[in-house]
């Protein structure tokens, strides 16, 4: 290096300014492996009341129960976590897996099983690139573009189905939602099976880095020489796949692709994003917190059944849920801001 | 007579009433050290947002090696070899430092996502190429010990050097850099100055919008200064500093 030993002397002095930033950078990574861990403790600690008060809890059918009810927000809720990451919002994952799931059901009627599974995930993809296009090259808000979605997405499965719902005849279909290895129910399977996939896409590829600079500062991201709206729309198609996974299994946990399928399930996948903590203003989140979220609001969900609660309270709990999360969250960020 | 890397041809842009920029024209030789200066409310952030797209000019075009580079798309400038960094520092928070240089990169590599999703050998190979590429030249700028931290934790000034070195990954033929020796101290700005005469020493041209005086006059080849907009003076770092036009706009300001 050129001028290395006029280097020497000023650096000692920037290094020992670096003191205090890393006692910093230890205590960030100390709060956010607390809230983290705040988050776990939290499901931990709701799930040791269920099981002092209701002695069905803790047993391996419910607790895979739990699971099975979580696993179509999840696994909707990873693909909607990258499309919050870059400060967006995807309001359509109902009606795409709405939509998907009819469609599949009747393209494996008549096609099989592969070729009718391959064309709903293939349909979710493209519905969400559209979306996405709309998106970054209209350059529309992610909320209009994809209530848009939403509202097309719900029509065309009324049209498609005429409103009737649609059995689905083939048993190697139904297994992806109805089938189990070494008992545990494949949509259980698959929930953590993508949960990987997502995780390893978000914090080792070049595509989650990208995901995350977009989310931190698009311009900066689109000056480092990164086609940002490339990116975007590819998380987009990515959400659009996810849904299409999770029409998959509600379609075939039914045996029938139902035109009422994933209706409300935005707010759902949302929510089991936002309980996770990642944050609506992009570039902070992960794909493990809205796994937490996802099984929070499952298990509360079924400790509301276990205890005999008058169904009609669970929505409301449900929010409830929502606040407490993003209050911790924030009050605790706030502490190590300040 | 050599070409010059950047020529600025009549660029022009006003705010409302406010004319940021008028006719500013000027050419930056390869290999230089060009200062920009000017008093508060010049236009040089302005005239570097122009040049990289960030606010488009009402009238003029700009030249890098011969190619108009006004109206291009943001991301294509990487690949042309222009590269800027910010008054403050816009560094990804949540990003590592070596991961907020990584970035840079981007336009060097040519996996796509499926080829990152599906984790393929290509991509994984650039990956590898890219994080090597960054921890050189973290090294370059000592700041390898931070590697890892987020970039959030560092203090201003060395978020400001690790935003050079994004600008580096991408292996500019010109930087941008808007007032690097802001919130400096002495120390540390005398060590941003072997930086920059480093950096020129690997070929790349520098133009550098700078209120310090003494890193001006030790690093820059040549000086632009700018008032109200308009080109003042142009001239040799000693020139600028003798030029009563230059002590007029300075003091008139204060």
């Amino acid at each position: 290096m050129i001028g290395k030993s006029s280097l020497i002397k000023p650096r000692l002095q920037v290094e020992s300014e670096l003191a205090p930033s890393r006692t910093a950078s230890v205590l960030a990574k100390a709060v956010r492996a607390a809230l983290s861990y705040g988050l776990l403790l939290g499901l931990v600690a709701i799930a040791l009341i269920l099981a002092s008060v209701s002695p069905t809890f803790l047993t391996r059918t419910n607790l895979l129960n739990v699971a099975l009810q979580a696993s179509v927000v999840a696994v909707m809720a990873f693909g909607e976590t990258f499309v919050i990451l870059t400060a967006g919002i995807d309001l359509s994952v109902g009606s795409v897996l709405g939509l998907t799931g009819v469609v599949m059901a009747s393209t494996t009627n008549h096609f099989g099983t592969p070729l009718g599974i391959l064309t709903g995930l293939a349909l979710g993809a493209m519905l969400g690139t559209v979306s996405g296009l709309f998106i970054t090259q209209a350059k529309m808000a992610p909320f209009i573009a994809t209530l848009a979605m939403l509202a097309i997405g719900r029509g065309l499965t009324y049209v498609f189905t005429n409103g009737q719902p649609i059995l689905v005849h083939s048993p190697t279909f139904n297994f992806f939602g109805q089938g189990s290895v070494v008992d545990v129910p494949v949509p259980v399977i698959l929930m953590f099976a993508i949960f990987a996939v997502c995780w390893v896409i978000l914090t080792q590829t070049r595509f989650g880095r990208y995901v995350l600079a977009i989310g931190g500062n698009p311009e900066v991201t689109r000056l480092s020489g990164i086609p940002i709206r490339r990116y975007v729309t590819m998380v987009y198609a990515l959400t659009g796949l996810l849904a299409a996974v999770g029409g998959l299994i509600l379609t075939a946990r039914l045996g029938t692709g139902d035109p009422n399928g994933g209706i409300g399930y935005e707010l759902d996948v949302i929510a089991a994003v936002v309980i996770g903590g990642t944050s609506l203003a992009g570039g902070r989140g992960s794909v493990f917190r809205t796994l937490l979220g996802a099984l929070i609001m499952a298990v509360v969900a079924n400790g509301l059944v276990l205890l005999n609660v008058n169904p009609f309270w669970s929505q409301a709990v449900r929010g409830c849920i929502i606040l407490v999360a993003v209050l911790a969250d924030s009050v605790q960020r706030k502490s190590w801001y300040e | 007579m050599t070409e010059p890397l950047l020529r600025a041809d009549g660029l022009s842009r006003s705010f409302g009433g406010v004319q940021a920029l008028s006719e500013v024209s000027f050419a930056v030789l390869p290999g230089q050290i060009r200062a920009i200066i000017g008093p508060n409310g010049a236009g040089k952030t302005t005239l570097l947002d122009v040049l990289t797209g960030f606010t488009p000019a009402d009238a003029g075009q700009a030249y890098l090696d011969g190619q108009p580079i006004l109206g291009l798309p943001p991301h294509r400038l990487p690949g042309m070899g222009l590269m800027r960094t910010f008054q403050t520092a816009r560094l990804i928070p949540t990003l590592t430092v070596r991961e907020n240089v990584m970035l840079g990169g981007h336009h060097l590599t040519r996996s796509r996502f499926l080829a990152h999703g599906l984790g393929l050998p290509v991509a994984r190979r650039e990956e590898r190429a890219l994080r090597a590429r960054a921890d050189e030249i973290l090294r370059f700028l000592e700041l390898e010990r931070l590697a890892e931290s987020p970039a959030a934790a560092l203090p201003a000034g060395l978020q400001r050097l690790a935003e050079v070195g994004r600008a580096l990954a991408a292996g500019p033929r010109l930087l941008l850099l808007d007032e690097p020796a802001a919130g400096l101290n002495d120390s540390e700005t005398l060590e941003l100055a072997s930086v920059l005469k480093a950096v020129r020493g690997k070929g790349v041209t520098v133009v550098l919008i700078e209120h310090n005086v003494n890193l001006v006059m030790s690093v820059s080849d040549a000086v632009l200064v700018l008032s109200a907009g308009m080109v003042i003076a142009d001239a040799l770092p000693e020139q600028v500093q003798r030029d009563p036009v230059v002590q007029a706009a300075y003091l008139g300001d204060r």
